[in-house]
């Protein structure tokens, strides 16, 4: 036996990683998997015997659930439209600049991913609270009299994930931005295409994979959120990610909340692959004439 | 260039800012209907910032430029029917050959059936026939080259830009290029500027040079013009392949030049040519290919030592040392010994004379 094949090597000095990744991601999510099929003993919290579908049937069921996932997808949906009008001028922006003032941008960018949830949306609440800034300046304008309420409402949600989740368009919409073949604007602006026109007609397409990349992450993370809804809809506003919450944490019925971990995981899968068919499209239509 | 005919492009002392430094300092050029300048000079001399004005793709820091007699001041590039061709050629990654040839026929709003003519034209010019259907990154850069070229020309532009067009190809693909474009030129007649570093392909493929030098131009006219007659000691340095030597030579007594240690007494045309300046000191120019390696003591001769040679093909450059100074000679034959001295005889009517403190040409003709 050759015992200094270098490959063999290598695969043992991996194997702590591969356990560790074992026994801590994947055991856990067949453990979720296997306990969506599962119910509670009544007044237990101990698994009763036997699978069953009994809560994706309750999912469907109860009206409460269903519009909770409609009402996440359509907020997570306006988020990443808004997070993408936002994150475009600003991706090009940093772009287009260079040196120590595009470092600054970049890095002001990313204090939202590296702080945590909590503390930008507690920040949100002072900002959009009844005499937080957003009214206040209003108020002082004299564009309202009363204060707008953004707290406990879809409005306000929905502002707090464009705010924690822009990042996640910007990164890779800069990233696409700054690899945009040289002249290609100054090209088309000569050929006659006005600035709108080049917009539309080189810039937009190519950047459409760092758009693509964005989207998918916004509306992932604005999926999957819990902090920001929770903080900022003041229990009002029912996502996914409360009610899941809820159920885990206040109901304790664990099979139940499994079972929406499931299908949020079940259904960014299915965006995913999507997403990866996409690709694949536009790819091929790019190497293959038209 | 007739002094009657208007003319089509007239640039009228444009100066270009970049904060602090002065990349175009006050440059007038005008250009005939149908003519082909070619903006020579090294890297950082603002031929590019130039050319970026004349498109509209950058704004002057003063002065006017006009095209067919209206002044384009204002005028956003896309408004100014200005082909250009980038370095980078800057096609459009995400279309065919033809969506990238008809992109400009597409904002003029050209019907289809006549713009599917168009880009087929284009596109038979550059003979590149055929390969619509294609993707930028199938074609190879001199492939993608042409179809820059036909971009810019299906839009029948009033000036076609070319900016270094050729800096991206190979040395083989570079000879047959420059004459491609040189006939597509005679053919389509689009009056054409272009940006070059390299003086072999100014001269031979324009028929107008201009030489800039640190934001200014420093001579205008024919390619035979700038060679034979060139107006600074920059331009004679930098023009020609190999350029002129420029050395410097002091008056040590009538008709005795001293290059260091070397005391040369030049032929008496020459002699007097050099003496009726009443110079203590000039810059001589010697063209390498106007020059005979005589024996060390043959009256009239410049007393060199040899160095090294490279051997070109048709015949060798010769580096020699003139009294601390470098001078180039082409020579047929056999190199000379490393280390020998040897006479140099230049060609008395190629010899150029410049004044050792402005570095401009003495004699005018």
């Amino acid at each position: 036996m050759n015992s200094s094949n270098p490959s063999s090597k290598a695969a043992l000095f991996l194997l702590p990683a591969v356990l560790l990744s074992a026994v801590v991601f994947l055991l856990p999510f067949v453990w979720l998997v296997y306990t969506s099929f599962k119910t509670q003993g009544s007044g237990s919290l101990l698994l009763a015997d036997g699978l069953t579908l009994k809560n994706y049937g309750r999912l469907l069921d109860d009206l409460y659930f269903v519009q909770a996932f409609g009402r996440t997808v359509w907020m997570s949906a306006l988020a990443t439209l808004l997070c993408l009008v936002i994150g475009l001028p600003v991706a090009r922006l940093i772009a287009t600049w260079s040196g120590r003032a595009k470092g600054l941008l970049l890095a002001l960018m990313l204090v939202p991913l590296v702080s945590g949830a909590l503390l930008p949306s507690l920040g949100m609440i002072h900002f959009l609270g009844p005499l937080g800034v957003v009214n206040g300046t209003l108020k002082m304008f004299g564009l309202i009299d009363t204060s707008i309420k953004f707290l406990g409402t879809t409005t306000g949600v929905i502002l707090g994930m464009v705010q924690a989740f822009l990042p996640l368009m910007v990164l890779p919409l800069v990233n696409t931005l700054s690899r945009m073949p040289r002249d290609v604007e100054a090209a088309a602006n000569s050929l006659g295409a006005a600035p709108v026109r080049v917009w539309l007609r080189v810039i937009l397409p190519l950047a459409m994979p760092g758009i693509i990349a964005g989207s998918v992450l916004v509306f992932c993370a604005a999926f999957t959120s819990f902090v920001t809804p929770q903080v900022l809809g003041q229990g009002k506003i029912a996502t996914f990610g409360t009610v899941a919450y809820q159920q885990a944490a206040l109901v304790l019925d664990w099979p139940f909340a499994s079972t929406l971990a499931v299908v949020v995981l079940v259904a960014i899968g299915l965006l995913l692959i999507l997403t990866a068919q996409f690709n694949r499209l536009i790819a091929r239509k790019r190497r293959i004439a038209s | 260039m007739s002094a009657a005919a208007a003319p089509h492009l007239k640039i009228e002392q444009v100066t270009k800012r970049f904060g602090e430094t002065e990349v175009l300092k006050d440059i007038s050029l005008s250009i005939p209907k149908g003519a082909f300048v070619a903006l020579l000079g090294p890297s950082g001399c603002g031929k590019s910032t130039l050319l970026k004005i004349i498109a509209g793709l950058e704004a002057p820091s003063g002065g006017s430029v006009h095209l067919g007699g209206q002044s384009l001041d204002g005028v956003p590039a896309y408004k100014r029917d200005i082909g250009v061709v980038f370095q980078s050629y800057a096609l459009f990654p995400h279309m065919t050959v033809n969506d990238n040839v008809r992109f400009g026929l597409d904002m003029r709003a050209m019907p289809k059936a006549e713009a599917a003519t168009r880009v087929g034209e284009a596109l038979e010019l550059v003979k590149l026939g055929g390969y619509g259907e294609r993707m930028p990154s199938e074609l190879s850069g001199g492939q993608q080259q042409r179809v820059a070229l036909a971009r810019s020309l299906a839009i029948r532009p009033r000036l076609l830009l070319l900016d270094e067009p050729l800096s991206n190809l190979d040395a083989v693909l570079r000879k047959s290029v420059r004459v491609d474009i040189r006939e597509l030129h005679e053919r389509v007649g689009a009056t054409t500027v272009m940006v070059t570093h390299d003086q072999e392909e100014a001269m031979s493929m324009a028929d107008t040079v201009a030489v800039m030098a640190e934001g200014r131009i420093l001579q205008l006219g024919t390619p035979e013009a700038i060679y034979e007659r060139p107006a600074t000691r920059f331009v004679g340095g930098f023009v020609g392949n190999p350029p002129a030597s420029l050395v410097r030579a002091l008056k040590r007594f009538e008709g005795g030049w001293l290059f260091g240690d070397t005391i040369w007494r030049p032929e008496d045309r020459l002699a007097a040519r050099m003496d009726r300046f009443n110079r203590v000191d000039l810059v001589v120019g010697l063209r390498p290919e106007r020059i005979a390696i005589v024996a060390p003591d043959a009256p009239g001769a410049l007393r060199a030592e040899v160095r090294s040679s490279e051997y070109l093909g048709g015949g060798r450059l010769v580096h020699l040392d003139l009294g601390g100074q470098k001078i180039a000679v082409e020579a047929a034959g056999a190199a000379p010994k490393t280390g020998t001295s040897v006479g140099l005889m230049p060609d008395a009517g190629a010899v150029m004379l410049f004044d050792a403190e402005t570095g401009v040409r003495l004699e005018r003709e």
